[in-house]
């Protein structure tokens, strides 16, 4: 199981806050993001494709190409404005 | 240099801090420390008018906190930090509150000045943290400030 986190105007525009996707094998947030979209909404596709999207792993952030394993902590959000 | 647990303080919270309490901690670290420098973030009216307007500050719980340690780090790593402190809200704030304090002791004011200017231009492009305003009814969600891009480059470094 992957956790699913996301934050900010992204949660809003999806209107979720988190999920747990089950995988069943590791893959890259790229293909993460394809699966999510066939399984909740085409739309979100786009939306977590953005350009400005940010996406962390554990609490890293990482690159789309980064490999995601059952078990990790995905986060996907805006960029940041705190300070 | 790595700082130890007893010469740092980072906390995120909902609740008001005491700039002079925090500013204490710092000034009793060592005899060591020549120089204290802080910085006070505020919550600026953006609604300049009749309407009053509102901020919310949302976070990663647990990826925040670690963020800000790694910041204080990479700063005592390049200047001569003796104690440091971070303080950041979250929740609803409203203009004329403080948002965050940045507190950094040092052997002599150079070093002092440099590291805290450092770690709040990394806290303000680094740390996940969003802001919110809520005027009137409607939101909006504020986006990333190129000069807060723009002072964060001009440290040189890549984090």
């Amino acid at each position: 199981m992957i956790k699913i986190l996301f934050f900010a105007s992204l949660k809003e525009r999806l209107a979720v806050n988190s999920l747990d996707f089950s995988a069943s094998e590791p893959l890259t947030v790229a293909d993460l993001i394809v699966a999510l979209a066939e399984q909740q909404n085409a739309t979100w596709r786009d939306i977590l494709g953005e350009q400005d999207i940010l996406v962390a792993v554990n609490q890293t952030i990482v690159p789309r190409e980064f490999v995601v394993s059952p078990g990790n902590e995905v986060a996907f959000f805006p960029p940041v404005t705190g300070g | 240099m790595t700082l130890s647990e007893s010469q740092k303080r980072v906390a995120v919270q909902q609740q008001d801090f005491d700039v002079a309490q925090e500013t204490e901690f710092l000034s009793v670290i060592s005899k060591e420390v020549g120089g204290i420098n802080t910085f006070l973030g505020m919550v600026r009216d953006i609604n300049e008018g009749d309407s009053v307007s509102k901020l919310y500050l949302e976070h990663y719980p647990g990826m925040t906190e670690k963020q800000i340690d790694a910041i204080i780090e990479r700063a005592a790593a390049r200047w001569n930090v003796l104690g440091a402190v971070v303080i950041h809200r979250i929740g609803e704030l409203n203009p004329g509150d403080k948002i965050v304090f940045v507190g950094i002791a040092s052997r002599h004011r150079g070093d002092a000045f440099k590291a805290c200017e450092y770690v709040i231009d990394c806290l303000k492009t680094e740390a996940t943290f969003w802001k919110k305003e809520v005027a009137e009814g409607e939101s909006r969600w504020l986006t990333t400030r190129q000069t807060d891009l723009d002072s964060r480059e001009s440290w040189n470094d890549q984090g």
